[in-house]
């Protein structure tokens, strides 16, 4: 069964905002990325889960329990990083993740230790004059100290800068190494690409497609730029029969898709030419985004 | 449905504000207790007595009276602006800002939440107003001895020293006083007057503490008689001193009730029935006079002592009103000459009208710092009430709305309607009706001082809290939260 299941999940806010129709499942121990523009639904649907908003129509459960009626049971597994981060009164940081330790019932700050060290977190700083950076951690801190099965994260990295982003994906993978389930929102591609292994890409409160990273990454269909040195290997080349994306005759310059399988073939239409550079374009997360957002808007 | 941490944090957070506000009533509170003062009551209640205004003026300076302003004012305001900032702080602060994500990330239910937050609005409006309570009573017994039974008054006091005995055996045989000399001349002193006017105090001080005992026994008795009668309520059964004052004949049938009022007169209970007739018989004669006379000659007395007082304080060179505070400065010679040229009376008959007023208003005095327990806490339960009915709109407010503004806007700014449309509907006869449209008039402190009708209206402050709170804590687990 899977961990987090949404089915049909629809909240109208008129206007065409909210969200429409969303079925998805995220498998026992899958990181689950969540991208979409900004206003997409995002956190509509991560509140839907959290049991702060009744649907609508459809549905979402967690492990088999409905998020909005059995609410408080859910939050025994989960950890959550709101979309806007503020405190409730307290002093500093650490009195925060005290008291908030004792809401859960919890009572091992070891690993809320680890989490702040990891993040070079001063938790004893006063909360209320913390920087976006430090209060980005302490509810990074808040979500994870109790190492839950499940993390919830409405875009967990916003306010961190490089480096510590960097620590917050190892803090991830070291969740997924325990076989924790992660449901992140983001629009910063490349976390979601090195921790993700399925992203869903959500627009205008709907589901535009679901693809595995693996996709992504091992792609067999790859994509070369190619350029020549002379106006006759180019026009050589031009009379092979490949599938050219882009061409640029005044540089010499051809772009292509072509299945591993082919490579070989290239290789050797290529030696009778006098090529200037040959290079592979990585397909990335980002541009699959724009591709599958251009082919909808289409 | 209650979390303790929830509970503690809510106390972390709020806990400064609750004590603040109880700190300044509390302080308010002891401060009117302390200013108020007896002597210039007397002489207040002397001047408008049976005038139009001898009723208004009771409630307004008695000492319960001064304390009642101090409910009806300042406690309803200062109460009602820390249950709006209370409410508003409680519940929709937290989900406008967004902190009550973290509150509901934990598997804490969403009613526990709520529930708790109402159970502390509630507690702690319930624990300032008693300590409120207990901070009235206290002081009430600190600055004007009026609290316990044994009230005693600075001239028993002196008194006790000059006879050498104890303060609460003089306090109870007032006649020791008037027996000896010593005691006379201190107890005069103590009280400002001289010793003629102390003596006529002395004599309807006896009278009212032998009334008092015995209408308490005559309660007691009637209590037996009608214990199971259900058509009797409590003010039927009850006869208070004031009653037996005006008709003492009521005790003329109950043995018990003339032995417990005798000794305080210094007489048997034969004596003192023989008293009691005659007090009875020189009443009628009274009202008959006065039937016949139609209380001309009343007026024409009031009207003669009221020129001599001006005509004394003309002589004196002071206004009236000081005068009327030391009467026993229109004693003096010069001041009598002019009173008694400018009324035409009697230098006898004026000193007489000058010892009945100045022992009446001792009389006042001690009148007016009757503090009666029953009466006081009904003004804290009822205050109290109004304000739990007020933090209801508050917190039904903070639980309706996702906007700070919002719940401010309607959870405030109808409780400070109500506190608005009161203070106008007892400025203008005119606009009486308005007081249909406002929650403060159910809390009617002028029925509460009488303990006259004001359960219903208590009642129904108690009712709209109950309802509010309830309807506050469904709709909040009911609702969508942009957290």
């Amino acid at each position: 069964m899977a961990c987090i299941d949404i089915n049909g999940l629809t909240k109208d806010y008129g206007q065409g905002r909210g969200i429409f129709d969303l079925t998805l499942s995220v498998e026992e121990g899958e990181t689950f990325g969540f991208v979409g523009i900004n206003g997409a639904g995002k956190t509509t649907t991560i509140r839907h889960l959290m049991g702060f908003l009744n649907p609508e129509s459809g549905k979402a459960t967690i492990r088999g329990m409905d998020c909005w009626k059995e609410a408080a049971k859910i939050k025994r597994l989960v950890g959550y990083i709101p979309g806007e981060i503020a405190f409730p009164d307290a002093e500093t940081g650490e009195i925060f993740l005290k008291n908030q330790m004792e809401i859960l019932g919890y009572n091992d700050m070891e690993y809320c230790k680890y989490v702040c060290d990891k993040l070079q977190l001063d938790t004893s700083a006063n909360l209320k004059r913390m920087s976006k950076g430090m209060k980005q951690k302490t509810a990074i801190a808040a979500a994870f100290m109790k190492s839950p099965d499940i993390l919830i994260l409405d875009e967990p990295t916003t306010g961190l800068d490089p480096l510590m982003r960097d620590n917050f994906i190892e803090l991830i993978k070291e969740q997924k190494a325990l076989g924790h389930t992660i449901f992140m929102s983001s629009h910063i591609f490349e976390e979601i690409e090195v921790t993700c292994d399925r992203v869903a890409l959500i627009k205008n409160g709907k589901l535009v497609a679901i693809t595995s990273m693996n996709d992504i990454r091992h792609n067999q269909n790859k994509t070369y730029k190619i350029e020549f040195k002379d106006e006759e290997s180019y026009q050589n080349f031009a009379t092979l029969n490949y599938e050219t994306i882009n061409i640029k005759p005044e540089q010499l310059q051809v772009t292509i898709n072509i299945n591993d399988s082919q490579i070989g073939k290239l290789m050797q239409d290529l030696k009778s030419c006098n090529v200037l550079f040959f290079k592979e374009i990585k397909h990335s997360l980002e541009e699959y985004f724009h591709n599958v957002f251009k082919e909808d808007e289409k | 449905m209650f979390s303790k941490p929830i509970f503690k944090q809510c106390i972390k957070s709020h806990g400064k504000i609750w004590a603040m506000f109880t700190f300044v009533m509390c302080l308010i509170l002891a401060i009117c207790t302390w200013s108020f003062d007896p002597g210039a009551f007397g002489a207040i209640a002397d001047a408008v007595q049976g005038t139009a205004f001898s009723d208004a003026a009771k409630n307004f300076t008695s000492f319960l009276g001064s304390l009642e302003t101090y409910y009806k004012m300042i406690a309803v305001l200062l109460g009602m602006v820390y249950v709006i900032i209370t409410s508003t702080n409680l519940v929709v602060d937290e989900v406008d800002s967004g902190s009550m994500a973290y509150t509901l990330s934990t598997p804490v239910k969403r009613s526990s939440v709520v529930v708790t937050k109402m159970i502390y609005m509630i507690s702690s409006v319930i624990l300032m107003f008693a300590i409120q309570a207990i901070v009235g009573i206290g002081s009430a017994e600190l600055f004007q001895h009026c609290v316990s039974d044994t009230m005693i008054t600075d001239d028993v006091k002196d008194a006790s020293i000059a006879l050498n005995r104890k303060q609460s055996y003089v306090r109870d045989h007032l006649y020791a006083i008037k027996e000896d000399a010593n005691a006379l001349k201190a107890g005069a002193d103590a009280r400002e007057m001289d010793v003629d006017s102390y003596k006529i105090y002395l004599d309807k001080a006896m009278l009212r503490k032998s009334y008092k005992a015995a209408a308490k026994e005559l309660t007691d008795e009637r209590e037996d008689i009608y214990k199971d009668d259900d058509d009797m309520d409590k003010d039927d059964i009850e006869i208070t001193w004031q009653e037996l004052e005006a008709d003492p004949s009521l005790m003329l049938t109950c043995d018990d009730a003339l032995k417990e009022g005798a000794p305080y007169m210094d007489m048997t209970a034969t004596e003192y029935k023989a008293f009691i007739k005659d007090t009875v018989k020189k009443q009628e004669e009274t009202k008959n006079q006065k039937a016949q006379q139609k209380n001309t000659e009343d007026a024409d007395m009031d009207l003669a002592f009221k020129t001599a007082m001006e005509a004394a304080a003309k002589e004196l060179g002071i206004d009236t009103m000081t005068l009327a505070d030391n009467m026993l400065w229109m004693k003096d010679k010069d001041a009598m000459a002019a009173a008694v040229k400018a009324t035409g009376q009697s230098q006898d008959a004026l000193t007489n009208m000058i010892n009945e007023s100045m022992a009446v208003s001792a009389l006042n005095e001690d009148y007016s710092v009757d503090f009666d327990m029953e009466t006081y806490i009904w003004l804290n339960v009822g205050c109290c009430l109004l304000i739990l009915a007020f933090s209801a709109i508050g917190f039904f407010a903070s639980c309706l709305f996702n906007r700070s503004k919002n719940a401010m806007a309607i959870g405030g700014g109808l409780p400070f309607t109500f506190f608005i449309i009161s203070i106008i509907v007892e400025m203008s006869d005119n606009l009486e009706n308005l007081k249909y449209i406002t929650l403060t008039t159910l809390f009617d402190t002028q029925e509460i001082l009488v303990l006259g009708d004001f359960g219903v209206q208590l009642g129904v402050l108690a009712g709209i809290a109950v309802v509010l709170y309830a309807a506050g804590c469904v709709i909040f687990t009911q609702k969508d939260l942009p957290l």
